[in-house]
């Protein structure tokens, strides 16, 4: 069988080989493929938006649809992935646009989250940290979903793509169209909102 | 990288507690070049204060990657490939 050539290919969610030119001519039998490799990542990514079970689902089947039909628009500068998870993410922000029925906090919150420096120096002494304090695992487990949960889209979302699903600050970056320093930006000040958050249980 | 050029540049100081504060992802990705990198841990190893910062910003980067959820069950990849054949199939049927 012939094999498809290494830049006519990329790594999917699951490790294995993805044909892009296959996907990309649109061969049915390749974008099957495709859904079959990256649906349990994108539905992840879906869900810590939409935070719905049932609208999770309706969101992703419609993320492939719209790849589908889109796919003369993919202009290489990106993995397919990374196009794919920027619809699906895209998707559901206007779907929870839609909704409005969770609260979370302000830009001007993760402001007040974040050190305070006095001549270069931390304002305030820090207490370490024991975790296991909170005996049960699924207690902390409770406390810090909540806390990623009380972060505003822009900083879920980096969270969610570097430090759950993995994605390098480069990718992260070509999802979400910004740049890579505005990824590492964002999450430093996502990770320092979440340990402010998580301190009072913790200490 | 940029920013590095940058904070070199103006690292000819000891570094403070702010620089350590900005290089911490940085160094948990060990991504800082080797002499800001033995900057840091010189400071760190000072600086209490900076040693259970970074220990509680290690932590909270653990937290959050145990916060998995579940994935789909597997019927839901056999339904989104029904949804999309029917709609790609009366797409055709449509443009035909």
């Amino acid at each position: 069988m012939k094999q498809p050539s290494p830049e006519k290919t990329e790594t999917g969610a699951d490790g294995r080989e993805i044909d892009v030119e296959a996907v990309l001519r649109g061969d049915h039998a390749a974008f099957e493929q495709l859904v079959r490799q990256e649906s349990p990542r994108l539905f992840r990514l879906i869900l810590r938006f939409v935070r719905d079970d049932e609208e999770a689902r309706n969101v992703m089947q419609e993320t492939f649809l719209q790849a589908f039909k889109r796919l003369h628009t993919f202009r290489r500068e990106s993995k397919l992935t990374t196009w794919l998870y920027a619809i699906g993410i895209n998707q559901a922000r206007a779907a929870v646009r839609k909704k409005r029925r969770y609260t979370t906090l302000e830009e001007q919150d993760i402001e007040r989250l974040q050190p305070a420096f006095a001549q270069g120096m931390y304002v305030d002494r820090y207490e370490a940290w024991n975790p296991q304090q909170v005996a049960e695992r699924s207690e902390r487990s409770r406390l810090v979903h909540e806390a990623i949960e009380q972060l505003p889209d822009t900083y879920r979302t980096v969270v969610v793509l570097r430090d759950l699903e993995g994605l390098s600050t480069a990718e992260a970056a070509a999802v979400l169209e910004i740049s890579e320093g505005a990824v590492r930006v964002r999450l430093h000040r996502a990770r320092q909102a979440l340990r402010a958050l998580l301190d009072k249980y913790f200490r | 990288m940029n920013l590095l050029d940058q904070l070199r540049h103006v690292f000819k100081r000891p570094l403070m507690c702010e620089d350590v504060n900005h290089f911490l992802a940085l160094y948990l990705e060990g991504a800082l070049d080797p002499k800001t990198h033995a900057r840091f841990e010189g400071h760190v190893q000072r600086c209490p204060n900076c040693n259970t910062f970074l220990d509680q910003y290690r932590q909270t980067v653990e937290l959050v990657r145990e916060d998995e959820i579940a994935d789909p069950p597997p019927e839901l990849i056999e339904l989104t490939l029904a949804f999309l054949r029917k709609h790609l199939e009366n797409g055709q049927n449509d443009a035909g």
